[in-house]
């Protein structure tokens, strides 16, 4: 449409800074840590489950902590990304409904600023790993490749169920549901050789845990994963992503009669 | 006049004379009605504006009459000043108007001038009528003529449909029952814009009419692009202020000044421009220090005003407006409409929905009547409004007709 080409590319920037903003302040808005609660949360859960189950996967987990925090991070970015990309139309709806903003920068802005809180809790990883004595391999920067192939899975997601929140309103009780059952499925907390043969095929699939597994081969072992694993990974999230701008473009005219 | 209780005193006496000579006499005289003689009484003049224009000393004839002729064609007050010892001084103001019009007497004593006026002005108002229509319609010719550089909106055959169910299908459980039975509700489809074709060029006042849910707002959102319409085309040359919403995305926990440029990125401002005229936005907004202020703790006048100043700091090519709205107190209130009109009087596009017909006469040239989702008539302000009107009164008359009340 012609209104889409007369929007200034500039000032959807600044939008999307504004939008970033604006999530990231108002996550913490009530509490008194404020900003910090993005480091001690991985922080207490860590402990916790270190606490509990460093012992009984002695044998199979060298850094508990830090097999722990890996994953859990990962998780986290996907979980709560999904779910903010899920709601962004829904709560925005008295913006939307008046004047004409492109609608995605919502959905993406609320991811952005996930992704900002994911910045932060690397940060914690980094200072565990350091307490913890961990080795630091130079591959370990290589990371960014399953963090980026993580982005697009969770744009992708993100947008196909803020399309699918617009039209359904219990999506959101669902995707809950769906998001634990995904921590227990990614091996966040325990070894994946504990898994018995099929079933560990199949959870392999899972882009998720694909991606949690590149990102600890490359930060803790200082490995290059499988190249299989890793085109999987990819090419999976590469379709989702895709088909999350398909559904986007095909639906983003009826978003605002939804709303 | 309450003179009679002093020793001396003053009779004033103001007759006109033709041709704007006027002439003014003071007659002073005792309690028991004999003229004094010989006693200077002084006359000054004022404009209706305060401003002291002539000054006069006459002496008291032997009637006890002071006379002074003046040529004055405006509006004037006179104040009338004896000093007739020092204990007594006696003042008086009065007003003089200029000649009442032959008209004006007129019509005071003669009833079928009324009638006669009356019929000369519908015979005006007619001619003034089809004055305006026959201009109208020579400007868009005119501009037709100069044609697609000057349009400033476009709508081709735009239609835009919404389902409308009794029980709507919003959640997943249900739509899977539903399609397992076979049993989903036949939607029934509601055309909210029914192939609406128009053009508004650019510069013109343009007023939007329409009974309650004739599709009025719809068609404005799919102007601004709020809703993209299932079919046709709409064309936007320009950048857009819609003034429909004042302060919308406002966060409560921001200060103002965070909401300053949250709201400007909302409405399509960029960083520089928002920086540039933060100063200009407090200053109009008459928040002061309250703009540190989280907007929680704001009034609800306060976050209008707000809201008006980051809306109106733009000079957009296209103003929308849902009502004129002025916001806030009195003062604040006569501000931001003389804002308004002041965007609205300079060369930019106007689109205006309202239900206050006065308005839209007043400030637009063309009037678009909206009717069940379809355009009903196009053209001078004038006469749609007329027809809508009618159209109105009709539908009230029919509407009554059905409520009136049954007799047991």
């Amino acid at each position: 449409m012609t209104l889409e080409i007369l929007k200034k590319g500039t000032s959807e920037n600044f939008l999307l800074k504004q939008i970033i903003r604006k999530n990231f302040t108002s996550k913490y808005k009530d509490s008194i840590l404020g900003v910090l609660w993005s480091f001690f949360n991985p922080l207490i859960t860590m402990a916790l489950l270190t606490a509990i189950f460093s012992t009984v996967f002695a044998r199979s987990i060298e850094n508990f902590p830090v097999y722990f925090l890996t994953g859990r991070i990962v998780i986290d970015f996907f979980n709560s990304g999904t779910k903010i990309a899920m709601t962004s139309f829904k709560r925005n709806r008295s913006i939307l409904n008046k004047i004409y903003v492109p609608r995605y920068i919502f959905a993406l802005g609320g991811i952005c600023s996930e992704f900002i809180n994911f910045l932060m809790s690397v940060i914690v990883l980094i200072a565990i790993m350091i307490v913890t004595r961990a080795p630091f391999y130079p591959m370990a920067l290589l990371s960014v490749i399953p963090v980026f192939i993580l982005f697009l899975l969770i744009v992708g997601v993100g947008l196909i169920l803020s399309i699918l929140c617009t039209k359904f309103s219990d999506i959101e009780y669902l995707y809950r549901i769906f998001t634990s059952l995904l921590i227990y499925a990614c091996a966040i907390f325990y070894p994946i050789t504990m898994v018995p043969q099929p079933i560990r095929g199949y959870m392999e699939l899972n882009p998720v845990y694909g991606i949690i597994a590149q990102f600890r081969e490359f930060v803790m072992f200082g490995r290059f994963p499988s190249m299989k694993l890793m085109l999987t990974t990819f090419l999976f999230s590469l379709a989702l992503f895709v088909i999350g701008i398909i559904v986007y473009s095909k639906y983003k005219n009826r978003i605002t009669l939804e709303l | 006049m309450s003179e009679e209780e002093n020793n001396n005193k003053i009779k004033t006496q103001i007759i006109p004379a033709i041709h704007n000579t006027v002439s003014f006499r003071t007659f002073l005289k005792t309690e028991d009605n004999k003229p004094i003689a010989g006693e200077k009484v002084k006359y000054i003049f004022y404009r209706t504006n305060g401003e002291k224009f002539a000054e006069y000393n006459p002496t008291s004839d032997e009637n006890g009459m002071t006379h002074i002729t003046l040529n004055i064609n405006s509006d004037v007050y006179i104040e009338v000043i004896y000093k007739g010892n020092s204990q007594y001084e006696k003042r008086e103001l009065l007003t003089y108007k200029t000649k009442p019009s032959q008209e004006e007497i007129d019509k005071k004593n003669n009833h079928s001038y009324k009638e006669k006026v009356k019929s000369d002005k519908l015979k005006e108002k007619e001619r003034q009528k089809i004055e305006n229509i026959q201009k109208y319609n020579e400007h868009q010719k005119d501009l037709e003529k100069t044609q697609d550089d000057n349009v400033a909106i476009e709508l081709k055959n735009v239609t835009l449909s919404f389902k409308v169910g009794k029980d709507k299908i919003d959640n997943i459980k249900e739509y899977v029952i539903r399609t397992i039975k076979r049993n989903k509700e036949k939607k029934t489809i509601f055309k909210a814009t029914d192939d609406v074709s128009l053009k508004i060029y650019k510069g013109e006042k343009v007023g939007l009419i329409g009974f309650n849910g004739a599709g009025k707002s719809t068609l404005l959102k799919i102007i601004s692009g709020v809703y993209t319409p299932d079919e046709g085309d709409v064309i936007i040359n320009g950048n857009i202020a819609p003034l429909l919403s004042l302060g919308a995305g406002f966060d409560k926990n921001y200060s103002g000044r965070e909401n300053i440029f949250l709201n400007g990125a909302i409405l399509g401002y960029n960083e520089e421009f928002l920086k540039a005229k933060y100063d200009e936005i407090l200053e109009f907004s008459e928040l002061g220090e309250f703009i540190d202020l989280p907007v929680k703790n704001y009034s609800s006048g306060m976050l209008s005003k707000l809201g008006f100043s980051i809306a109106t700091i733009v000079e957009p090519d296209i103003l929308i407006l849902d009502e004129v709205l002025g916001v806030g107190d009195v003062n604040f209130r006569k501000k931001s409409r003389k804002k308004l009109n002041s965007l609205i009087e300079s060369n930019i596009t106007v689109l205006l929905v309202s239900h206050s017909i006065k308005e839209i006469r007043s400030i637009c040239e063309k009037a678009i009547w909206i009717d069940k989702g379809k355009v009903r008539e196009i053209g001078e302000v004038n006469q749609v409004c007329d027809n809508y009107l009618e159209a109105a009164k009709n539908a009230s008359k029919d509407e009554t007709k059905k409520i009136k009340p049954k007799r047991f």
